[in-house]
């Protein structure tokens, strides 16, 4: 590859903050090839940097803020990945979308690689060429919302973008989040806490430059057609008009009534006050204006809410989405729809993790209802199913590590060891990391992506769990894709044949995506299956000749890479395990039996076959990593004392 | 005939920023918001976006591309006295069905009812 | 005479005006009932069964509840409806 760099702008900036240096380096240019951007060259440059073994919180980890080749651009959603060596071992990889990653892309930067631990707080500005470490010991403790002010007022313009912490990052709690824009949060996995850990308040970006790309004339073409594939009228998607206007949360009744729901610490499979609590009241009552990500096709997925009367008046904020109309209702057995809003926005302002606060409040309260926990180790606050005032004290007591806020904090597993008293039955967490709103024992699709993720549980890196209209993927464009796929057996959503195979097509296909980077809530109707848009719109952007074969083998690259990343740190199948009561406890006459550990094996050892990796201890073959042009790992996993088959 | 505008209803506008996309494609054959002639003021505290206007509309590639690519029917390009009545029309349908708070009701095509009381 | 309750939710609520409604229907099968529903809902059945089709999408967008069992997804339009069945459309 010669000439003028299309796409990419091919530098990474990386800033020490123990020694204060700034350098500028070149980004190689066969990592391009092999793993496109973003979430890819993320996983490259934390496997080669980031050893085994260290202390996370300490200076030898790094912070890597990725976008890709389509970033600045219509297709790529402003999508960031953030990607770390999190506290629990394993890869912490999240991201946000909002306007960031184009200021990034616009300023000149691809990568930004924080190193080191600052002595004091502090923040970096980018603008442009000139980069420099601030201090930012008078913003050290603000919430979100007054940090995004105080940034801008310092700088001066308020149409900067800002990525930062709020006081749970800065108090290393688990789960933190980093944010921008108010409300795009991500890296729930971990990448909070260690933002917090290199006492760095926040990064600001102003870029004035523009992204050139290599064929305008395709590229507005694609964009027609993808567009087109989105737009809720012209779609052949039915979910697309409903996700347009209301946003994921649309789904919240309908995952009730099909017993998919998660009620009071997934005891029960729906929620008898759902009604009042649904996506249609908060539409009615509280959300008055949509906000979007960046060139995001869809009306409303954000929606600006305002709370006007009752007990919670004067809650201000964005985003109810799906997964909080959901933790902040059904899980811990709310019925009150403005306490939810309002737990929303604590979550928002403080920096932590949605799912986290409610799991965590939600197995407090399971263990209060059943005598583990006493008034006496909560405070003073009766944790019982649908106490929304105990939920919102505790979440703000969760952030500063208060009290009782202090246990939670370290993360439900912890925090049951530490309790003990038979408390970590009622957990519900794999690899340390709380579950999310996917249901285990409706969906054996969902339980194998989510219990087989890199990072802990995680939706977003198989989403969605269903292929799109079969009418589209009709045997003949599944054989023009080479697409060995049986969809029939993937809508009987409780047996374990053809799971593999499609959450290994989802999890190659939707990493693609992200190394774009692209949303993943984008492969909707034809584009979930036909992946072949999305290679030619890298083509257009970079002037590159990717094809369909090679687009899915950079996602089973990065996927294979991260998976020697948390076998090299000590994980093994052992760990891509099911919570205890998925596999125990049956959801109720009415609705599904548990997933029994063998139904799952059998799912798991097909996916492993599948993947490459060895059946007993996911381990990659040294077959599928030469395949992968992936042969340092080998040598490097051997060097770590790792048998390699 | 009677001439075409190019009017933005701010309270539609989700502040994604397509059309700032769209424009500098058009013209510049590039991505920069700095080159578009259409620009979005987010004001990110109160949820509000508004579009900000230098154009009379007439694009190089034949219809306002910024038009067709606003997600919620913000954008019009319509004669004046089509826009004063678009603007009731807007503000008596959201009064009876939400959906019209964020998506226009000239770009659901779908059949409606009010609102349950 | 099969007595059902249908909900309606996000989509088909914007299309109906209503939450839910109880429905004493002559027909016997989701095809029947769709058809009852499209006279009084103009353009009601053709979300669910495009016309050019003539088939379901298989993208479960009706589900029945119905005493005993799990719920399902509706993918015949010949699908009986018993007495006492509880219907989301979405």
């Amino acid at each position: 590859m010669t000439g003028k760099l299309y796409g990419w702008k091919g530098r990474i900036l990386r800033v020490n903050l123990s020694s204060g240096k700034i350098l500028k380096q070149d980004l190689p240019k066969d990592w391009m090839r092999d793993y496109v951007g973003c979430r890819g060259i993320n996983a490259r440059i934390l496997y080669e940097e980031v050893k085994p073994g260290i202390d996370s919180f300490g200076p030898e980890n790094k912070l890597i803020f990725g976008t890709g080749p389509l970033e600045g651009t219509p297709i790529g959603m402003g999508r960031v990945s953030i990607t770390t060596r999190s506290d629990r071992g394993c890869i912490a990889e999240g991201g946000f979308g909002g306007f960031w990653g184009p200021e990034l892309k616009y300023a000149g930067y691809d990568y930004v690689i924080v190193e080191g631990v600052s002595e004091k707080p502090c923040y970096i500005w980018i603008d442009d060429d000139n980069v420099e470490i601030r201090s930012a010991e008078h913003i050290w403790g603000k919430d979100t919302f007054d940090t995004d002010r105080m940034i801008k007022e310092e700088v001066g313009d308020f149409n900067i973008q800002v990525a930062y912490i709020g006081p749970a990052g800065e108090n290393l709690v688990h789960s933190s989040l980093v944010l921008t824009d108010l409300c795009r949060g991500g890296g729930r996995s971990g990448c909070g806490e260690v933002m917090g850990s290199k006492k760095l308040k926040a990064i600001a970006v102003r870029g004035t430059g523009g992204v050139q790309i290599a064929d305008p004339e395709e590229y507005g073409k694609l964009w027609n057609q993808i567009f087109q594939a989105h737009d809720h009228y012209n779609t052949d998607d039915h979910y697309v008009p409903i996700y347009s206007v209301w946003g994921s949360c649309g789904m919240t009744r309908m995952f009730s009534f099909t017993g998919s729901l998660q009620t009071r610490n997934a005891q029960e499979a729906e929620f008898y006050r759902i009604d009042d609590v649904c996506a249609e009241k908060y539409f009615e009552k509280y959300a008055l204006r949509g906000t979007a990500c960046f060139c995001c096709p869809y009306a409303a997925e954000g929606k600006w809410h305002e709370v006007r009367d009752g007990e919670y008046a004067g809650t201000k904020g964005k985003n109810m989405w799906a997964g909080s109309n959901f933790a902040f209702t059904a899980l811990i057995g709310n019925a009150n729809l403005a306490a939810a809003v309002k737990l929303v926005d604590e979550c928002n302002r403080l920096g932590m993790d949605q799912y986290f606060v409610a799991y965590s409040i939600a197995w407090a309260m399971e263990c209060y209802e059943k005598g583990i926990l006493t008034k006496q180790d909560t405070d003073g606050l009766e944790l019982n199913f649908g106490n929304h005032r105990a939920a919102v004290e505790l979440a703000e007591k969760i952030a500063y590590r208060k009290g009782f806020g202090g246990i939670l904090a370290l993360g439900v597993e912890k925090a049951s060891q530490k309790i003990g008293r038979g408390s970590d039955r009622y957990k519900l967490t794999v690899k340390g990391l709380e579950l999310e709103m996917m249901p285990w024992r409706n969906l054996y699709q969902a339980a194998l992506g989510n219990a087989t993720s890199e990072t802990g549980p995680d939706h977003t890196k198989w989403y969605p769990p269903y292929p799109s209209n079969p009418r589209i993927a009709t045997p003949e464009l599944l054989k023009e894709l080479g697409l060995d796929l049986d969809l029939k057996s993937v809508f009987n959503t409780r047996t374990t044949d053809g799971k593999a195979k499609f959450m290994k097509f989802r999890y190659d296909s939707t990493t693609f995506i992200e190394c774009l980077p692209s949303c993943v809530y984008m492969i909707r109707g034809r584009l979930g299956i036909d992946f072949r848009p999305w290679v030619k719109i890298l083509n257009a952007s970079t002037g590159l000749d990717f094809t369909l074969g090679e687009a899915l083998e950079v996602g089973a690259r990065v996927v294979t890479l991260e998976r020697s990343f948390i076998v090299r740190e000590g994980y093994r199948r052992v760990h891509d395990s099911v919570p205890r009561r998925m596999r125990e406890e049956p959801l109720g006459a009415q609705f599904y039996e548990p997933l029994t550990q063998q139904k799952f094996d059998i799912m798991l050892d097909e996916y492993y076959e599948l993947q490459g990796w060895d059946r007993e201890t996911s381990i990659p073959t040294l077959r599928r990593l030469k395949e992968l042009r992936l042969e340092y790992v080998a040598e490097d996993l051997k060097k770590h004392g790792l048998e390699v088959k | 005939m009677e001439s075409k505008i190019l009017y933005a209803f701010t309270d539609l506008c989700n502040g994604c920023r397509a059309c700032e996309m769209a424009c500098s494609l058009t013209n510049f054959k590039e991505f920069n918001p700095e080159k578009s002639r259409i620009r979005v003021s987010r004001v990110v505290y109160e949820g509000r976006n508004y579009p900000v206007i230098d154009c009379d509309g007439k694009c190089p590639a034949g219809d306002p591309q910024c038009v067709y690519y606003c997600p919620t029917g913000c954008l019009v390009y319509v004669s004046k006295k089509q826009a004063v009545d678009m603007n009731y029309e807007l503000a008596i349908k959201r009064q009876i069905q939400p959906v019209f708070k964020f998506i226009a009701p000239w770009k659901w095509k779908y059949p409606w009812r009010p609102w349950p009381k | 005479m099969p007595l059902v309750h249908a909900k309606y939710t996000v989509f088909t609520l914007v299309m109906t005006g209503k939450y839910d409604e109880t429905i004493q229907t002559e027909e016997k099968t989701i095809g029947g009932l769709l058809d009852e529903l499209n006279k009084k809902y103009p353009g009601f059945k053709e979300v669910f069964i495009p016309p050019e089709y003539k088939i379901m999408n298989l993208r479960t967008m009706i589900t029945v509840k119905r005493v005993g069992m799990p719920p399902f997804g509706v993918v015949d339009p010949n699908t009986e409806i018993k007495d006492g069945d509880v219907i989301l459309f979405w």
